[in-house]
């Protein structure tokens, strides 16, 4: 067991007696990763806001009514924000596909091929893949994090989630008609 | 698909994450090439090209949120003071003697209850502030008491905002989170307060501060103390302690429940609900327990992140989900019985349970609901997440001297 599991599960242990010190180590901890991913499966900064907080918002509920995650908080967190996506897209099916001027930050506006993943077209693309390949691209590209670490938040296998990162750009690529621009 | 393909893809991803070519890396799996070339020019597309940027003022709104949420739940969990469960019957009655001896030397149970609407300043606050110490003091359930306190804490909290609104010249005291801080002049619980140096040093946005001062004929509060109140619900005066002066009412926890969905909306499968939370604190009064609608459960969430990780949510398969299959659905656990008691505010009166429909003209601590004061606790759930001007169904307790304390308000 690492140092930081066995952080984590202070941090938890804590957390079910509402600590206000661990709360907070908790949202300072995972909030930014919960926000990208949360930006980067919905694309709108102000739906990423409103995610993001409501992600924490729910563990503290869980934490009073003995909900509380067991072991993995952060595969918790990101369940969460997973499920809280889904209920935004069946609330607003059409929302969320344009793009966000916002996210990119002031001053350092990339060129535009470096916007693909906000761009219109690529955000219905991502809408059309399974829920799980929407979250393996979440977590590996919307947060940068790991293979392992990412096998670790879904409860999968280090190739299993490899083949599920494969196959979620395989299915991208095919919406995107990408081989003819790979050619060129 | 073999699995040397996935893994070169893999392997080239994080090449091209560490900043080299397209081409160089092909070059590392030659046979791979012409498969992994647009499969990675894909990747490339809906790869961000830097880290997102995660703005410092959301997280510092939703850290505030967070922590003003977990205060109320803290002091849901602590139990009340108990006070007085030690004294005898016969002393119970002594204390209500004397309290009915009090009421009668001011002029009889007509001048308490004349008394209720009155606001500090006026003539008759002392006896409403007189008669709100017996009915705590004769309170012996804990829980029932707590839920006392905090009905008077909403109170206070009423009565700040009606003499602002009236623009009275009038000393105040009251509790609540501190909702915005712009140097000197602050937002707590919905109520602007002016500051002066050297009150307020570290408290910082979401704390649950004791406000006392001077309401302004500009609808200001000049506050002349501001104290963090993270010390849990203000213990119901002693039958012995003397009623506090009317200008200076003992300031009682505020809290703020949640803002966001009640968790029993998302178990609903049709249709389901997006949480929209909102951005602003929904300032409340009650502590006594969680807004959420939702029961303890014995269930423990899977800990991994595939759909049934929220216990309390209905999956579905996402929109647009054609090429991928199905998400699964996490059943949430059914309801089960609350944790704590019902805000009954006596062992002898029970409250009654009304029930009506309206407009939301205003929230905060206390809603106004077509015309109707409703106070809102910790324990009040909300549904479809309400707010102004929604149309909503209230359910609610009408305590003995009138007022509504809600249950429930469901957006309709």
């Amino acid at each position: 067991m690492s140092a930081a599991e066995l952080s984590e599960k202070a941090l938890l242990e804590q957390a079910r007696r509402l600590d206000e010190r661990a709360l907070s180590q908790i949202h300072d901890r995972y909030y930014p990763e919960i926000y990208r991913y949360a930006l980067y499966r919905t694309g709108r900064t102000e739906v990423a806001d409103d995610i993001a907080s409501e992600v924490f918002l729910r563990l503290l509920d869980a934490l009073h009514n003995g909900r509380a995650p067991q072991t993995t908080l952060r595969g918790w967190l990101f369940g969460v924000a997973s499920n809280l996506v889904v209920d935004h897209y069946r609330k607003a099916p059409r929302e969320s596909q344009g793009l966000d001027e916002t996210v990119a930050a002031p001053g350092s506006l990339p060129a535009a091929a470096e916007q693909n993943w906000q761009r219109r077209e690529v955000r219905a693309a991502l809408r059309q893949l399974t829920r799980e390949q929407q979250e393996v691209l979440g977590l590996r590209f919307g947060d940068g994090i790991s293979v392992e670490e990412t096998a670790a938040v879904m409860g999968k296998s280090v190739n299993a989630v490899k083949a599920l990162q494969f196959r979620a750009v395989e299915a991208l690529r095919r919406v995107l008609g990408v081989s003819e621009v790979s050619h060129e | 698909m073999s699995d040397a393909l996935i893994a070169a893809f893999d392997d080239c991803l994080g090449a091209l994450e560490a900043g080299a070519s397209l081409d160089a890396v092909l070059a590392r799996y030659p046979a791979l090439a012409d498969e992994l070339r647009p499969m990675l020019v894909a990747a490339q597309a809906v790869r961000p090209s830097e880290p997102l940027r995660v703005p410092k003022q959301s997280e510092d709104a939703s850290r505030a949120r967070f922590l003003a949420r977990a205060r109320v739940l803290r002091s849901a969990r602590r139990p009340a003071p108990s006070l007085f469960p030690q004294l005898s019957l016969a002393l119970r009655l002594a204390v209500w003697l004397m309290a009915l001896l009090t009421a009668g030397t001011l002029g009889g149970f007509g001048l308490v209850a004349a008394a209720s609407p009155s606001l500090p300043g006026d003539l008759l606050y002392d006896v409403k502030r007189s008669a709100e110490q017996a009915q705590l003091a004769l309170t012996a359930d804990p829980a029932a008491r707590a839920a006392l306190a905090n009905q008077f804490e909403a109170r206070r909290l009423l009565e700040a905002q009606a003499v602002v609104a009236q623009g009275r010249v009038v000393a105040v005291a009251f509790t609540g989170v501190v909702e915005q801080q712009a140097g000197d002049r602050w937002v707590i619980a919905g109520l602007p307060v002016s500051v002066p140096a050297g009150q307020g040093a570290g408290v910082g946005l979401g704390r649950r501060v004791h406000v006392s001062g001077t309401a302004q004929a500009d609808g200001v509060i000049r506050a002349d103390r501001i104290e963090p109140a993270d010390d849990g619900p203000t213990p119901p005066p002693s039958p012995t302690e003397p009623p506090a002066p009317p200008t200076t009412p003992a300031p009682t926890p505020t809290s703020e429940p949640s803002a966001t969905a009640d968790e029993r909306e998302t178990e609903r499968a049709e249709p389901s609900r997006t949480p929209a939370p909102t951005q602003t604190p929904r300032p409340s009064v009650s502590p006594t327990k969680t807004g959420s609608g939702s029961a303890p459960s014995n269930t423990p969430p899977p800990a991994t992140l595939p759909p049934s990780a929220d216990p309390t949510h209905t999956a579905a398969p996402t929109a647009n989900s054609g090429g991928g299959g199905p998400a699964p659905t996490a059943t949430p656990p059914p309801p089960g019985p609350t944790a704590t008691a019902d805000p009954e505010p006596s062992e002898t009166e029970h409250p009654e349970e009304v029930e009506f429909s309206g407009t939301v003209e205003a929230t905060g601590a206390v809603w106004v609901i077509s015309g109707q004061a409703v106070t809102i606790t910790g324990e009040t759930e909300f549904e479809d997440n309400p707010g102004l001007g929604d149309e909503v169904r209230v359910k609610a307790w009408r305590l003995p001297d009138g007022s509504l304390v809600a249950r429930e308000i469901d957006k309709r």
